[in-house]
């Protein structure tokens, strides 16, 4: 159960995500997102589409952030499935995450608002063992998380870091692409 | 479809997101801070909040002073439950029309496995009787006006900031027992001048309370109440109090208190007595007491008449403050059935002293829960 406590302690968070995608509306995206991954259609037939949500358990806001994304995604479970298989969802401070890899074995990584720190970890292991990584924050995704979900125009928008998605082994078709603003390495 | 999904009102056949249009997701309008805002986080993790209030409003004269109207108290109650675990709430008072504001209370009550066990921490109506803690509210009290004694000597209402533990057991057949005990920082009497040695001494009660902060004197009161409840709307308990009191001199101030509540059918028997010790320097303590009895009897479920005898003996030097007090009076429940916390009182009260003539005052009050 995911705890109360850190809200408390959110009060003295100043953005609070005012500006973002809705964490549920970030949950169909990145589900569907996912499904245009054509490295990971491979792996079809697997029981369950794992999403596993990381976030810095120092950081009252990343974790509150977390709060609302497993909940978003876990009201989808009955709802949704990717690719014929049911969702799972999980969760974990993300300096856990190596330690932790083989017990989760997600499929994709969404990474919380406010854990600016873990992301060179967290990319690390995410090449290592193909996952491709998603976030709802801009900050995060000129960090290079690989997929930002981010907010332009009053509308959803999808970001790509192409360097880092394909060093997480994804290879997203064409109709993807074509919608989202793709970043190109310097 | 998506906007189904949105809003949690999918057909329950799972979909696949194969199925689901990224174009038609990236349509949909963004939301700002109303939604994206801490109070729809906080529901969302099973924070159910409320905001109730009471609003009073009377029209009173009394001997020697100017029939007034007044909008005695419109307070608001803002409060929440935590999944069944943690409650907080304030009671925000805007008493004479908002000339004066205040937090009557504010208080968190942490729950445990037990009921025996509750905490509650912040600043709490203090349990000396039952007046002071739950039946102030004037949409719940018979009379328009408090007994004397619940203004003089339990000065209610009455908070205390400090730490709190109360619960109960049952103990079958209808009877529970309750207890209540708590540390604060007490009641204070005011010292202009808290350095000149000159120690401010048993003075009002009323007058000490809201010392939010000690400042001077770090001593805290400590207190206790043991209650039983049972059938037919049987209540009764006993209360104690003890704190120091005065900032100069370390002067204690001891209060003692039993209540009998019994609500057998239509009748309503109520009864209060507390007594009060202030030590002085000199060692002549200043002791005051004070009861009220009081009967009221639902005749309809919209008509109860009331009656209620009172006194109080200040304990000063000057008898003239030695009173005694008859109220009649009678509340009516235009709505029993639609609107049971409306209710429109009056009242007329005769007031004798220990010197001097007696004086009337009569009072019409509106009171309303919501």
């Amino acid at each position: 159960m995911v705890g109360w406590a850190p809200l408390l302690f959110a009060w003295l968070v100043p953005d609070a995500g005012a500006s973002e995608v809705r964490p549920e509306h970030q949950a169909l995206l990145l589900l569907k997102v996912a499904s245009y991954d054509r490295n990971r259609a491979r792996t079809e037939g697997e029981p369950s589409f794992r999403v596993l949500v990381v976030h810095d358990g120092r950081q009252p806001n990343s974790r509150l952030a977390s709060v609302d994304m497993v909940a978003a995604l876990e009201a989808l479970v009955e709802k949704v499935q990717v690719d014929g298989a049911p969702l799972e969802v999980r969760s974990m401070d993300g300096r856990e995450l190596a330690r932790r890899f083989a017990e989760v074995q997600p499929d994709v990584v969404y990474v919380t608002p406010g854990s600016e720190v873990l992301v060179p970890g967290v990319l690390e292991v995410a090449a290592e063992h193909h996952l491709t990584t998603f976030t709802g924050s801009e900050a995060l995704f000129d960090l290079g998380i690989g997929v930002g979900m981010l907010a332009s125009g009053g509308k959803p928008r999808l970001f790509v870091n192409l360097e880092t998605v394909r060093a997480e082994g994804a290879d997203f078709a064409s109709d993807f692409l074509r919608v989202a603003e793709v970043r190109r390495q310097e | 479809m998506l906007l189904a999904f949105l809003t949690g009102v999918l057909a329950a056949e799972p979909v696949d997101v194969t199925d689901i249009a990224l174009d038609e997701l990236l349509e949909v309008d963004t939301v700002g801070g109303a939604e994206g805002s801490f109070g729809y986080r906080l529901q969302q993790v099973g924070v159910s909040p409320w905001l109730h209030a009471y609003a009073v409003g009377e029209l009173y004269g009394e001997t020697g002073t100017a029939p007034t109207f007044d909008l005695h108290y419109f307070n608001v109650f803002v409060g929440a439950e935590i999944q069944d675990v943690v409650v907080p709430e304030v009671q925000l008072e805007y008493e004479h029309g908002g000339g004066e504001i205040q937090m009557r209370y504010g208080q968190v009550d942490i729950r445990t496995p037990s009921d025996a066990l509750t905490f509650r921490v912040g600043k709490f109506m203090v349990p000396m009787g039952t007046y002071n803690e739950t039946l102030y509210p004037e949409f719940l009290t018979p009379l328009p006006d408090r007994p004397l004694v619940l203004q003089e000597i339990v000065p209610v209402s009455w908070a205390e900031v400090g730490l709190q533990l109360r619960g109960g057991a049952e103990l079958g057949k209808g009877w529970r027992l309750g207890y209540a005990t708590y540390i604060v920082n007490g009641l204070e009497q005011r010292d202009d001048d808290p350095t000149d040695g000159v120690v401010q001494e048993a003075g009002n009660i009323r007058d000490m309370r809201d010392n939010h902060l000690d400042a001077y004197n770090g001593n805290k009161a400590l207190g206790f109440r043991l209650g039983v409840q049972g059938p037919n709307g049987f209540s009764a308990g006993a209360a104690t109090y003890n704190g120091r009191y005065a900032i100069e001199a370390p002067l204690g101030l001891g209060m003692y208190g039993i209540d009998i509540s019994w609500h057998p059918g239509p009748v309503l028997l109520q009864t209060e007595f507390f007594e009060a010790v202030l030590e002085r320097v000199s060692g002549e303590d200043r002791r005051t007491w004070g009861s009220y009895f009081l009967v009221g009897v639902e005749i309809t479920d919209w008509l109860e008449p009331v009656a209620q005898a009172d006194i109080i003996r200040p304990g000063l030097d000057d008898p003239s403050q030695d009173r005694e007090r008859i109220s009649l009076g009678v509340i009516l429940r235009p709505y029993p059935e639609k609107a049971r916390f409306l209710v429109v009182k009056g009242s007329g009260a005769m007031t004798t002293y220990g010197v001097g003539d007696p004086t009337y005052r009569a009072v019409g009050q509106v009171a309303v829960g919501f």
